[in-house]
């Protein structure tokens, strides 16, 4: 492989040329492992999902599309269940559906978690006790009280898009209070006193001045959401609350134990849900972790 | 403020159940709809009989003030929809299987992770630590109850060397022996694993950064300066200073245990309080939701009085801080 | 791993500690072939109401596939063979209006204690459950004990006349004898008298040998997941020749779990008997998995015992979404029973036309209103004439190839308990592929919107008739037609004032009656035309008995009874005494 060496340096160089961020983003992902195989493995459950949708029929992932419980054969490449259903199809649809429902969740609660967690920072005194003691409290409401509750409450049933907001509503509390101690450590350096001193209302301090140098940690903190609030909706979907017309992964962890798969031995019912939520995690916290490397250069691990 | 919070707490709890305007007695019933000798037209008249009973027709607040009172003595009275067992049996009941199996396992992982993240974070050039450790740290992505139902299905199911579920043999006799300690042991090593394997690498991240961003403080420099063995620099340095969040970040999780065991319980059949909890959830048995969630809110604000409490003895700086204000 | 294994070792004496303190006896230990292992009770994982032996409470979940095997009634009934077996009691007859029923009891049984089972229990019993429908009616069957009964009087030693408030041909059946969910539990009047608050007495007292009944048992030991019943010395009905002294010296129930750890249990021979197992295909291949296993069926299909139990979809007749009886019909249509079956129990069941279960006591009934069925459509699957009837009734496929009526698609959702999970997604999308717009639910939730009667459609099953069709049919009648809100668990809320008439006039006849076959076609010939419901299956509970212990367990070629023992009548314990052992 000696001689490729001398190629591929000259290659870069003449690439150097076109596309400069791309060849330091490149160089990074080599000297930070971590985010380069989170990007990868989510990158490709992107690709499965998306790609399939165009490629595969997702309306077979209803009951009665398939022979039931057939093992994975010709026109059937994950088998299916023993309802009917298309098991490539629910893969799809579902890593799709878990991941949007992540997405938003995580999207909604960092936001609103953000937000308040800077307001309450920045403005300190009673304020911010106030609101601290509030979300305390809010933390030690048991997650799985409340969610089942509304899960078990809501007439109409919950679609995925229900969910999301159910899981969102808990989700703001851990970011709010970490933004707010970054926040107040922030609050004490120099350059908010400056940017007082310039003459700028709290709002564009806040927001212009503080978010971007907060900028890695929160989008590390985005993705420890996102992740969360998967796990949670997964969660609730495993026990039987989520939406159940829905294929996404949760459900069909939930069917797969309901319709005693491990005694049937219908191992591609099994390993299929449990492996892409297991890349799924792992992904997003290679991503997480990688992140926390770039914000904190003592972790490096590489020179 | 504890006490605050204890309340506050309480009284969002006690409400929650409330959004939905269900009845226990009606919903256990229904439940119970096919075997059993219910009436399928007099569902009505029972629920009415217990809901006087249980004083479930008086107003709200009245009902929220008896609450407060019955919390502040400990008094949960019974659950509504087992009748007649108490609260306090029930919780009791379920109690030494959650401490038996969480606290075991956490504390394990937590010792397991805490050595290996120091390790991983002062040795950060051994090349087993850089392959063991991101393969600890990625199985902490994975929910406990996944990495169960593979465990299961290879270990138990397929290979039969355990047993899938519940807690010690069909027919042992609870007794004080070696024979039966080692029955629960046998039972308790499937969900033991899948909670260990899955929470060291939680345990081992948080101890890897405390050490990283101890080693770069000025005082371990002086010491390195000063000639100090690195073993001594290790352990009386660095662990002691990095120990001290990770300790508080252990006592945090105590209290949100039975949130993440209600799913291992279930997979395992563990009649710990996760399950009692969960099934309470959906029966909407009041007085077992709030003695369940009023002893998880008295668990996390204790930890954290006590971390408040022991932190000064552990770090020095905290006390002289609070003496010079 | 010095930590782990102390850690463990302290819950366990803490496991300990709490579990030996409830039982003050020591434990004789019994070997395995003379010892019956039974797991049930799917609810929870353990035993939550330990010490709990009242036959009366509500909360029955954990005795009522043990203790309540211990209590023994006036008759059995076997589904299977239509008969009445006189235990305590010797017969029973009715005064010509039918509004007195007269029950004599047998001379011989007594207590495990000692004391002489007389007809003052039975009165005691009556009185007790009347005075509490009266009242608290916080005790199961009081409420309808106290509606039906005016008086309970001593007429000798022996005999017992119960004076009704109305007269009623079935009262003895639907309260004497003992069958599924059906029957009384006698209580020793000298312990019960000084009980006080009967809904909150645990009748549980290992040292004084309570719950004291009348069977061969006692129960020795009861914690949250072991009940012991140990075998007495003598049994009263061992000494009157009329069943043999039980061969198993105890019996352990443990909780049952899931499916999936009891049918391992049941396959590694450590348990003799478990829960329904419900699904076929587990069934089947724990049947060629281990050969000592058995079903009522042996090792063939449908591998269980009929249910009382059939499957139908319920319109909800009192949302006025289903009042047009062409869509009633179409629907009915629309389900192709056999791919159901198939599909949700790899075609081990059969399909149903009408409400009635199919034992054998009601074959004349089914038999007489098939050509009914086939003249109406119930229970046919044609999606040509479902179409034809949706157009007549004024709707229109739209784009979407869904049916549409004034702009509106046709949707419905169908709400059922989770025990139905099998069968909802299929019916959901069978009606999908058909143009109705229906999905399935299972939530929390879907219990009390079924059961409250604000739902679409729901899956569910009948309970009812067993050995005279006329329970059945009583199910439809007007006044179990409660309003949206009011809670029943007849979900079809219908009603037709004609059919109101012919079903009275049933209720006044002997079950015997030979009136009763034209009455019922009668009957049956509206429900009929009006579509109530479409019936879809009959429900089997598949149920494995481990043979490597324990022979003699009820099947098709020896059906004794029916073996499914987690009911509250109590007809496992009719069952125990015939076991043998295997070697």
């Amino acid at each position: 492989m000696a001689d490729a060496a001398p190629v591929m340096l000259a290659s870069t160089e003449a690439m150097q040329g076109k596309m400069p961020w791309l060849i330091a983003a490149l160089r990074y992902v080599h000297r930070n492992p971590s985010l380069g195989i989170g990007i990868v493995l989510l990158l490709a459950l992107a690709l499965f999902s998306g790609l399939g949708r165009l490629l595969v029929d997702v309306s077979t992932a209803v009951p009665l599309s398939a022979p039931p419980g057939a093992a994975p054969g010709p026109g059937l490449l994950f088998g299916s269940d023993p309802q009917g259903r298309n098991l490539l199809s629910v893969m799809i649809l579902g890593t799709w559906l878990t991941i949007r429902t992540g997405l938003i969740a995580g999207a909604i609660g960092i936001v609103f978690g953000s937000a308040l967690g800077l307001i309450s920072g920045y403005i300190g005194g009673r304020t911010d006790s106030v609101i601290t003691w509030m979300i305390d409290v809010l933390l030690t409401v048991p997650a799985i009280l409340f969610l089942v509750m509304i899960a078990a409450v809501v007439q109409t049933g919950l679609s995925s898009t229900g969910m999301a907001l159910v899981v969102a509503a808990l989700a703001w509390r851990k970011p709010a209070r970490a933004v707010r101690s970054q926040m107040l450590v922030l609050r004490s350096t120099g350059y908010v006193e400056m940017a007082k001193l310039s003459g700028g209302g709290p709002l564009r301090i806040v927001f212009l001045e503080i978010v971007p140098n907060l900028m890695s940690f929160l989008v590390s903190s985005f993705v420890a959401a996102v992740s969360a609030a998967i796990l949670a909706c997964v969660g609730l979907e495993a026990m039987g609350l989520g939406p159940q017309n829905e294929p996404t992964l949760g459900m069909t962890i939930f069917w797969m134990m309901e319709f005693s798969a491990f005694l049937q031995n219908m191992w591609w019912w099994i390993l299929p849900p449990v492996t892409i939520l297991i890349i799924l995690f792992v992904g997003l916290y290679l991503v997480n972790a990688g992140l926390e490397e770039l914000s904190n250069p003592r972790l490096r691990q590489r020179a | 403020m504890l006490l605050a919070v204890v309340w506050a707490a309480g009284t969002l709890n006690f409400f929650i159940p409330r959004l939905a305007p269900k009845n226990p007695i009606a919903e256990k019933l229904t439940q119970m709809a096919g075997t059993s000798g219910v009436d399928p037209t007099k569902i009505q008249e029972m629920s009415d009989a217990f809901n006087a009973k249980f004083g479930l027709d008086r107003p709200l607040w009245q009902q929220y003030l008896s609450y407060l009172g019955d919390m502040a003595q400990l008094d949960f009275g019974y659950s509504i929809t087992k009748y007649p067992v108490q609260v306090a049996d029930l919780i009791a009941a379920a109690l030494p299987w959650t401490l038996g199996l969480m606290i075991s396992t956490t504390l394990i992982a937590f010792v397991l992770g805490t050595l290996l993240g120091a390790a991983a974070g002062w040795k950060r050039n051994s090349r087993t630590l850089q392959i063991l450790s991101p393969l600890i740290m990625v199985f902490s992505a994975i929910p406990f109850y996944l990495l169960g139902l593979v465990l299961i299905y290879f270990l138990a199911a397929k290979a039969g060397w355990f047993p899938i579920s519940g807690g010690h043999g069909i027919v042992s006799i609870p007794e004080w022996s070696w024979e039966f300690a080692r029955e629960i042991l046998h039972h308790a090593v499937l969900p033991s694993l899948s909670i260990i394997l899955a929470s060291i690498g939680i345990w081992a991240i948080g101890m890897r950064g405390m050490i990283v961003n101890v080693q770069g403080e000025d005082y371990m420099t002086f010491a390195e300066a000063k000639g100090l063995k690195p073993w001594r620099l290790f352990l009386r340095y660095s662990m002691r200073n990095a120990l001290l969040p990770q300790a508080t970040a252990l006592a945090l999780y105590l209290g949100h245990i039975v949130n993440g065991a209600v799913l291992v319980e279930i997979v395992f059949s563990y009649p710990g309080l996760g399950s009692l909890l969960l099934d309470s959830i959906k029966l909407f048995d009041f007085p077992t939701i709030y003695g369940i969630v009023f002893i998880l809110t008295l668990t996390v604000a204790i930890s954290m009085l006590a971390i408040d409490l022991i932190y000064p003895l552990l770090d020095p700086r905290v006390r002289v801080k609070g003496l010079n204000g | 791993m010095v930590n782990r294994r102390t850690v463990l070792s302290c819950a366990a004496v803490a496991a300990a500690i709490i579990f030996t303190s409830m039982n003050a006896w020591s434990q004789t230990t019994v070997p395995r072939n003379r010892t019956l292992i039974v797991a049930a009770n799917v609810e929870a994982p353990v035993y939550r109401n330990v010490g709990l032996a009242n036959p009366y409470s509500i909360n029955n979940e954990d005795y009522r596939v043990s203790i309540i095997n211990m209590f023994e009634p006036l008759f059995y009934y076997n589904s299977n063979k239509d008969e009445v077996i006189p235990w305590l009691a010797t017969g029973f007859n009715y005064s010509a209006d039918f509004r007195a029923v007269t029950v004599k009891m047998r001379n011989g049984p007594t207590w495990s204690d000692g004391k002489p089972f007389t007809v003052d229990d039975v009165i005691f019993t009556l009185e007790m459950l009347i005075a509490n429908g009266n009242g608290k009616k916080d005790l199961l069957n009081s409420a309808g004990l106290a509606a039906a009964v005016k008086a309970v009087t001593k007429v000798d030693a022996q005999t017992v006349r119960i004076d009704l408030n109305q007269p009623d041909p079935r009262f003895a059946f639907k309260y004497l004898i003992n069958y599924y969910d059906v029957g009384l539990h006698w209580l020793p009047a000298h312990i019960w008298k000084d009980a006080g608050d009967f809904a909150a007495f645990r009748n549980f007292d290992v040292a004084k040998g309570w719950p004291v009944t009348t069977g061969p048992w006692i129960v020795t030991r009861f914690t949250d997941n072991q009940v012991f019943m140990d075998r007495r010395t003598e049994w009263w009905a061992a000494k009157a020749g009329i069943a043999p002294m039980p061969e198993i010296q105890r019996v352990i129930t443990i909780p049952g779990g899931t499916r999936d750890r009891m049918a391992q249990m049941i396959a590694s021979n450590q348990v003799d008997i478990v829960n329904d197992i419900q699904i076929a295909e587990v069934v089947r291949n724990l049947l060629t998995q281990n050969p000592k296993i058995t079903t009522f069926t042996g090792t063939n299909a449908p591998y269980g015992a009929k249910d009382w139990w059939p499957t139908s979809l319920y319109f909800n007749h009192k949302s006025g979404k289903w009042a047009d009886v062409n869509v009633r019909r179409a629907i009915n249509h629309y389900l192709d029973r056999k791919q159901l079956i198939d599909i949700a129990y790899a075609g081990a069941s059969e399909a149903t036309f009408s409400p009635f279960p199919g034992f054998g006591s009601l074959k004349p009934s089914i038999d007489s209103v098939k050509p009914l069925a086939v003249r109406h459509g119930i229970g046919v699957f044609d999606r040509a004439r479902g179409d034809q009837l949706m157009t007549v009734a004024g709707y229109k496929k739209n784009a979407g190839g869904i049916w549409e009526k004034d702009g509106q698609p046709l949707a419905a959702v169908i709400d059922a308990i989770p025990i139905l999970n099998a069968i909802g997604p299929i019916v959901a999308q069978q009606l999908k592929n058909s143009g109705i717009d229906a999905s399935f639910r299972s939530t929390p939730e879907s219990r009390a919107i079924m059961r409250d009667g604000k739902y679409d459609l729901t899956l569910f099953g009948h309970r009812g008739s067993i050995s005279d069709p006329y329970a059945t049919l009583e199910m439809y009648h007007s006044r179990n037609a409660f309003e949206v809100g009011r809670p029943t668990l007849f979900p079809a809320r219908w009603s037709n004032a004609d059919y109101d008439k012919i079903v009275d006039e049933i209720g006044k006849l002997a079950p015997d009656n030979p009136k009763i076959g034209g009455l019922v076609v009668a009957a049956m010939d509206i429900w009929m035309r009006e579509a109530v419901e479409a019936p879809i299956s009959e429900w089997y509970h598949r149920v494995p008995m481990n043979q490597t212990y324990w022979t003699g367990w009820p099947t098709v070629q020896n059906p004794y009874m029916q073996p499914s023992f987690w009911y509250t009548s109590g007809s496992f314990g009719y069952v125990l005494p015939r076991l043998k052992p295997a070697n």
